[in-house]
């Protein structure tokens, strides 16, 4: 299989704690990153990885198709329709923006692969905030997703399960570990449903014009993925696979 | 056999953490207990622990020596001089109260053991927001407080050096060997006849004092200037089979148990 070229975007916070001790409180400031796991799964199986964390993917996400040629895949994860569809520009000065959600759907459709990864600010997200069921991408993914919060908690852990085979989980075992919760979603008429996860689908297969598509329920990372999943010696074949999975597209799109 | 029983006052905290991913703003709120190493080193010792914890004490604290009286010892830990200044009935209504730092101190003076113990908001703390400084409790302990914010960092972690030359009865059973530690409070020991120090910072990070005995009219007064648990006192510090000899010994010595 050829590497792809992975653009991963998100997987990446800055915290602001106010801890209060009685009367008096204080507050300290933390950056977090989440890609670390899957970056080295898909690095470790010849996969190129380039990320943009959430606070410059305002700024540095591709704004065109030209920009967005240099990946085979593109995978979304924990990262708001907010921080790609308003820029400052647009929210601050009033200028027109391009759509970067309805260029990535053009690049699809043109033959790229697309994977959203859940997390609080993926699908509809939590309080709705990853609002991605009224932009151009709604269309694009192969699942519907609800437009309000649509965390499902697990705390106890869920184990999804297969549904039928498919390529992306070849000598990938039929026992998963656990999970800790997911965003519900529905999968599309026409899409396929090769993983659940209680009633909910947990890996739905898609294809948009020329390109392949995935919805992937729940985290690549904490809390959602447990130390179980994160650990679990098949992770990077699985990330791996649908990766290679979703670079097929590009591939015939080029005729290569 | 009748147990003593100890106050400890703090080591809990409520935090509220914004989090901020791109355009995206949402909050999480989360409540922590610092003390549970503590507690857990005392149990089934000959001390019975009652846990303040610090959203407890503005109004829960005693605010007379007399309901002090019950206790053996005090242990003031991670918790601010302000908590104890501003119950609701001077903070939102105006009235006056009685000054529990003054009440500390007083039932100190008559034979109670008070111990203060390091953290963010222990002696002056960070920011300066601990506020113990110039304060009635201050007076009592073998330690003055800087007027600004105090912490030392240690992130690559520090030794203590162990006076085992004091002979002290705190020292009983501890060696001299003791786990790394990740910090601390900077304090300047009282110059008096009856304050002894028993642990430091190595002399590269400052040699500040770590464990400092002292006394006050009639009582024992004591202050660790690090924290009980992380992440001052790591895991490695709370796993140490010295760990509960460590505080049983310094109450044991605090409330003059026999032989001690």
């Amino acid at each position: 299989m050829p590497s792809c070229k992975v653009l991963i975007a998100g997987e990446s916070w800055i915290v602001h704690k106010v801890e209060a001790k009685g009367f008096t409180s204080y507050a300290t400031g933390t950056y977090g990153e989440g890609h670390t796991e899957i970056a080295a799964a898909l690095t470790s199986h010849g996969h190129v990885v380039t990320f943009i964390p959430n606070h410059l993917a305002i700024n540095d996400f591709p704004w065109n198709i030209e920009a967005l040629a240099r990946y085979d895949v593109v995978m979304l994860s924990d990262i708001s329709a907010d921080t790609l569809q308003i820029h400052p520009d647009c929210f601050d000065k009033c200028l027109r923006t391009p759509d970067r959600l309805r260029v990535l759907g053009e690049w699809v459709g043109r033959g790229g692969g697309l994977v959203m990864v859940g997390g609080y600010l993926s699908f509809s997200g939590l309080e709705g905030k990853g609002h991605y069921q009224a932009t151009p991408l709604a269309d694009v993914l192969p699942v519907e997703m609800l437009g309000y919060d649509d965390r499902v908690e697990t705390p106890e852990g869920i184990h999804p399960t297969v549904d039928s085979s498919h390529p992306v989980l070849d000598s990938v075992p039929r026992e998963w570990p656990h999970f800790l919760g997911y965003n519900r979603l529905k999968t599309k008429l026409g899409a396929e449903q090769v993983m659940s996860v209680g009633h909910d689908p947990f890996l739905v297969l898609g294809r948009h014009g020329e390109g392949r598509v995935a919805a992937f329920a729940s985290d690549c990372s904490a809390h959602w993925g447990s130390p179980e999943f994160l650990s679990w010696a098949y992770y990077p074949r699985f990330w791996s696979q649908l990766v290679d999975w979703l670079g097929q597209g590009s591939e015939s799109a080029t005729g290569a | 056999m009748t147990k003593t029983k100890v106050l400890l006052v703090g080591e809990s905290w409520v935090s509220a953490a914004s989090h901020f991913k791109g355009f995206d703003q949402f909050g999480s709120v989360t409540f922590h207990r610092g003390a549970d190493p503590l507690v857990e080193a005392l149990r089934d010792s000959s001390f019975a622990l009652t846990y303040m914890p610090a959203h407890e004490a503005a109004e829960g604290f005693p605010f007379t020596v007399e309901a002090l009286g019950e206790y053996g010892a005090i242990i003031l830990s991670d918790i601010g001089a302000n908590t104890l200044l501003l119950p609701q009935a001077v903070w939102l209504h105006g009235r006056p109260m009685p000054n529990r730092h003054k009440v500390i101190r007083d039932w100190t003076r008559r034979g109670g053991g008070l111990l203060m113990i390091g953290g963010y908001l222990s002696f002056q703390g960070i920011d300066g927001r601990a506020r113990w400084h110039q304060t009635p409790v201050e007076e009592v302990l073998p330690v003055t407080c800087l007027p600004y914010d105090d912490r030392l960092e240690v992130p690559e972690g520090f030794a203590p050096q162990v006076e085992t030359g004091a002979g002290h009865s705190i020292l009983r059973e501890l060696g001299d060997d003791w786990p790394l530690l990740l910090g601390a409070n900077e304090v300047v020991v009282r110059d008096a006849s009856d304050v002894e120090i028993l642990a430091r910072l190595p002399a590269e990070v400052g040699g500040h004092p770590l464990l400092v005995t002292g006394g006050h009219g009639n009582g024992r007064t004591a202050v660790w200037t690090s924290d009980i648990g992380p992440h001052w006192a790591p895991e490695a510090f709370i796993r140490w089979k010295g760990y509960p000899t460590l505080w049983r010994n310094i109450l044991s010595w605090l409330t003059r148990q026999p032989s001690w």
